[in-house]
């Protein structure tokens, strides 16, 4: 039976056993194990060859992007990794730039601060707490200029 | 021994050749694809040695839409866990595999969980009602690292593993390269634990197996080509979690079919004996 369908580009390997049960070729009593089983529960999509697609074509994948990703960007730009080492086997582990997140969301939720001061305030209050962020990269000004992409802050960050 | 075995077979199994369904670490020649078996029927195994409640069984098997249970076995969470949807950077992305995919995290594809747990269900059913029906499995991998894993997982479940480099021809030229003329049964179904050998090409069994018309399982990453697979899951390949808990999966799955099969045969079998002597 199988060497005569070895058209591997030409239909799935249901329709070709269809086609020759069909043709009269392949008798139903002969039909393979696994053909009852598929016309039950074919899949989802029909599994027949495709030729490689056109570069024309969109790739449109979504980006994955939280809003805390801004806060984070600024956290990196100014201070690298953070004090902590990263635990990846831990799926409970918050590092430092997490916690940094946390706080800067709880205290943006209290109301009390305007979104400039933010993250002088969060550092501060971080510090209370015993997490010593130690400036790696730029000033935290020039970090949110660089990150939020606005060019009158960034001169004034360069220069003040 | 069963009549019909080449000399070839016997050389390369040993006596006891017929049922054996161990896993081969030998690198030699005799370390080939294991699912022979003496068995006449080239064509389908629907043949008339079933008996009425096998039928029976079968067939209502497939009004069920979830008869093995198989959406137990496994939750989001652990999916979740063990890595599965963590693919490759967006560069190395398969055009065909978009539908998939979550979105991509800073370069990284990620890959839908709600849909390869949709899919991931669908194989492990086709598998373990392939089994149920006396079905023999092929588990391939290319993949040094998981290789060992992977044969143990067939001889967990009593189904068969190649994880060997694979020679062109196999399958399609199995009477020749495995000296089997006249007395050759091929598997009835492959699972791939990754479709692509160790050169990021799609693996040859792949096209072998959709060529004899047998279906594939198959593990598919964000830089493979789901098309030619029957039963696609999207999944990480490469993690050792994520392979391990596919190899468990699957396992269980095929055990559930052989287990339903022998429950069988256990309760109806002696029933049958008077009818047939």
């Amino acid at each position: 039976m199988s060497w005569y369908t070895r058209m591997y580009k030409v239909g799935s390997i249901y329709s070709r056993i269809q086609g020759l049960m069909r043709a009269g070729v392949l008798k139903y009593e002969n039909r393979p194990l696994w053909f009852d089983v598929y016309k039950a529960f074919p899949p989802e999509c029909e599994p027949l060859y495709q030729k490689r697609p056109l570069d024309e074509d969109k790739d449109d994948v979504r980006e994955i992007l939280y809003p805390e990703d801004e806060i984070r960007a600024i956290f990196f730009a100014t201070y690298g990794n953070g004090p902590k080492a990263y635990d990846l086997t831990n799926p409970k582990f918050v590092s430092s730039c997490q916690r940094f997140v946390n706080k800067y969301q709880e205290l943006e939720k209290a109301g009390e601060h305007s979104t400039d001061t933010l993250f002088e305030v969060t550092i501060r209050a971080l510090l209370t707490e015993g997490v010593l962020l130690r400036r790696r990269g730029f000033s935290t000004a020039h970090a949110k200029a660089k990150v939020l992409g606005n060019a009158k802050n960034e001169d004034e960050a360069v220069l003040g | 021994m069963p009549a019909g075995m080449t000399l070839g077979l016997l050389r390369a199994w040993g006596s006891n050749g017929v049922r054996s369904r161990a896993v081969h670490l030998a690198a030699t020649q005799a370390q080939q694809k294991p699912a022979e078996h003496n068995a006449e029927n080239e064509e389908g195994s629907q043949g008339g040695d079933d008996t009425e409640y096998l039928q029976r069984a079968m067939a209502s098997s497939l009004k069920h839409d979830d008869y093995f249970r198989v959406a137990e076995l496994f939750t989001l969470r652990r999916l979740f866990e063990a890595r599965v949807h963590l693919g490759h950077k967006s560069t190395c992305r398969n055009r065909l595999m978009k539908p998939y995919l979550f979105g991509s995290r800073l370069g990284q594809d990620i890959i839908d969980l709600d849909r390869t747990a949709k899919l991931l269900r669908t194989a492990l059913s086709f598998t373990a009602h392939v089994t149920f029906r006396k079905g023999c499995v092929l588990f391939v991998t290319s993949s040094r690292q998981h290789g060992h894993m992977v044969e143990l997982a067939a001889k967990a479940c009593g189904q068969y593993a190649y994880t060997r480099p694979w020679q062109e021809g196999l399958l399609t030229n199995a009477e020749v390269q495995l000296n089997a003329e006249g007395s050759l049964s091929l598997p009835n179904l492959l699972v791939f634990f990754g479709i692509l050998n160790n050169v990021f090409e799609p693996h040859i069994a792949l096209r072998e197996a959709v060529q004899l018309c047998i279906p594939v399982v198959g593990i598919v990453d964000t830089n493979s080509d789901p098309s030619l697979v029957t039963y696609p899951v999207p999944a990480n390949d490469d993690s050792h979690s994520s392979i391990s808990l596919f190899c468990d999966l699957l396992c269980q799955a095929a055990n559930r079919g052989k287990a339903r099969h022998q429950q069988l045969q256990a309760v109806f079998g002696s029933q049958a004996q008077p009818s047939t002597s």
